[in-house]
């Protein structure tokens, strides 16, 4: 059976109810993934999801596909610290997982879009992503008679770049991490986790202070946090990342997006004041995987990332304190990221695009 | 480069991006060059000056290197290297590879464009590989 | 003559890691143009586009 119809079992049997009884450092194993009412999910839908996911025609000049940049085999990311970019453009912000987004509230780094039915059309228009203009993609795929054939059969209607997204979200949603060695912890099997992970979850939990906002099912609390990050040099100075950035801050109103020379995080789509430079809390399902680190991918390993919060974050930045961490710490808590939270890899059987 | 002299060799392969204007001639610039045994020298010239590629810049740095005029401009102007250049960009759209640049370092696929160091790595990592 | 040892270079060097983590390809090199020595460790091929 492939994973993904795996998944949807789990997700089938197990109804998660997603009312608040999270509470901020409890850490929870997975028990299935949130029942989607507006946009049930089918093995066809999935299945059709997955044949856009990888296909070349929702890029502008044919080349790029969502897998493009969410490669299966580096965790559905794409290894940079920036990301792919269509091509002669340059991109700004680091590829994040898709393992896990069923869990998120919010989407991108700085949570503008609240479904992945309302993300998945955002990188296909981006000028410097995918550059695809949507009604000619419709047109596009109206040519494609298996296409219409599939979206008749999942949507008892046409081709529409609303059904294109939900497609894509549904196969999206398939993409969970189950049995980590946490999970199994989580569930009790003691065994599940090595002496120097239980002294690294200790630490996630007590000292490290990272279950403050890793927490929940999902290791996340979906919450905004200015961290100051370093810039990545390789972006300041680019004319062509400058581009980029004001090119965005001019389609969310930033009023002087002419004169803007760092990425604004979050405030770009709030405008208040403390989401300066703010970005959403990743899940840390799966980190091993992921590297590299943060919304600019400047840090390149997990030894990086525990070092810039033992720091307590960036220069001025005031949502972390130092940490005091000691060496063995700091092993222990990287063996606990390394070893607990990665769960079963998740194969994708590459569709025949039609 | 060449810090690496003498360990490490470079094969490339044309990958003209179809939308650009002036990836083509360039392709056709670095072979055009090759024929008279400065491949290797136009490779980086053109990098060193993209994407300051067109006509007339392709011409001085033709110059810079000392080439015969008359043959480099009839190589590139009558597209003699267009069967090499197609025969790679079928060969990457065979391998399904969209971006440049893409590095196989000795056939580690290493997509996008990437700092020195990230580069400078894998490289280390594979002279160690060799040594062995 | 070079770029058939290029060739088979490659080919040794997909066979002899084939059991390191990463997946290794084969890149055909014949016809294409070398900078560095036949006898060099390491073997970059780039796909590349000046522009």
């Amino acid at each position: 059976m492939r994973k993904d119809s795996i998944s949807l079992l789990v997700a089938l049997l197990f109804v998660l109810m997603t009312c608040g009884t999270v509470f901020a450092g409890h850490l929870e194993p997975f028990a299935g993934v949130p029942v989607q009412v507006k946009n049930p999910q089918t093995p066809e839908k999935t299945e059709l999801g997955k044949q856009l996911f990888f296909d070349r025609r929702l890029s502008g000049d044919g080349t790029m596909s969502c897998a493009t940049c969410h490669m299966p085999e580096l965790a559905f990311t794409d290894g940079q610290d920036i990301s792919l970019s269509y091509p002669t453009t340059k991109n700004w912000r680091n590829s994040p997982t898709l393992i896990n987004v069923v869990f998120q509230k919010y989407l991108f780094h700085d949570g503008r879009s609240k479904t992945l039915e309302d993300q998945a059309l955002f990188p296909m228009m981006s000028a410097f992503e995918m550059n695809k203009n949507l009604d000619f993609l419709e047109e596009q795929l109206r040519q494609v008679p298996a296409y219409v054939d599939s979206f008749r059969r999942v949507f008892n209607g046409e081709i529409t770049r609303e059904r294109i997204a939900m497609a894509i979200a549904a196969f999206e949603r398939t993409l969970v991490s189950v049995n980590s060695p946490l999970d199994r912890f989580l569930r009790g099997d003691q065994k599940a986790l090595s002496d120097e992970a239980r002294k690294g979850l200790e630490v996630f939990e007590g000292k490290g202070k990272c279950a403050d906002c890793h927490y929940g099912v999902n290791l996340s609390d979906d919450k905004f946090f200015a961290l100051h990050v370093p810039e990545n040099q390789a972006l300041l100075n680019d004319p062509r990342v400058t581009a980029t950035m004001r090119f965005v801050a001019k389609v969310y109103h930033y009023k002087d997006y002419r004169d803007l020379k760092e990425d604004p995080g979050r405030y770009l789509i709030t405008k208040k004041k403390q989401d300066w430079k703010a970005f959403r809390t990743p899940t840390l399902r799966d980190i091993a995987r992921t590297a590299p680190y943060m919304h600019n991918g400047v840090l390149a390993t997990l030894d990086e990332v525990i070092d810039f919060f033992d720091r307590g974050g960036g220069e001025g930045n005031k949502a972390l304190k130092p940490l005091g961490l000691t060496d063995d710490e700091k092993k222990a808590l990287k063996t606990f990221m390394v070893e607990a939270l990665s769960g079963d890899e998740i194969r994708i059987a590459y569709p025949a695009v039609p | 480069m060449e810090t690496y002299k003498g360990k490490v060799r470079l094969v490339i392969k044309n990958y003209p991006y179809k939308y650009r204007d002036y990836s083509h001639m360039a392709a056709e610039a670095s072979l055009a060059a090759g024929d008279q045994g400065k491949y290797c020298e136009m490779h980086d010239l053109l990098l060193k000056n993209s994407p300051r590629l067109d006509r007339d810049s392709v011409i001085r740095y033709a110059k810079e290197l000392g080439l015969d005029m008359k043959a480099f401009t009839a190589s590139i102007e009558g597209f003699k290297h267009a069967a090499i250049i197609e025969r790679d960009k079928k060969l990457a759209v065979d391998m399904d590879l969209y971006n440049t640049p893409t590095f196989f370092i000795n056939g580690r696929k290493v997509i996008g464009n990437r700092s020195y160091e990230y580069l400078r790595k894998i490289v280390d990592e594979e002279l160690k590989n060799a040594k062995r | 003559m070079k770029t058939n040892l290029a060739a088979a270079l490659i080919f040794l060097f997909a066979v002899s890691f084939a059991s390191a983590e990463e997946k290794r390809f084969t890149v055909p090199v014949d016809g294409s143009p070398v900078c560095g020595p036949p006898t060099a460790a390491v073997t970059i091929i780039e796909f590349i586009d000046f522009q």
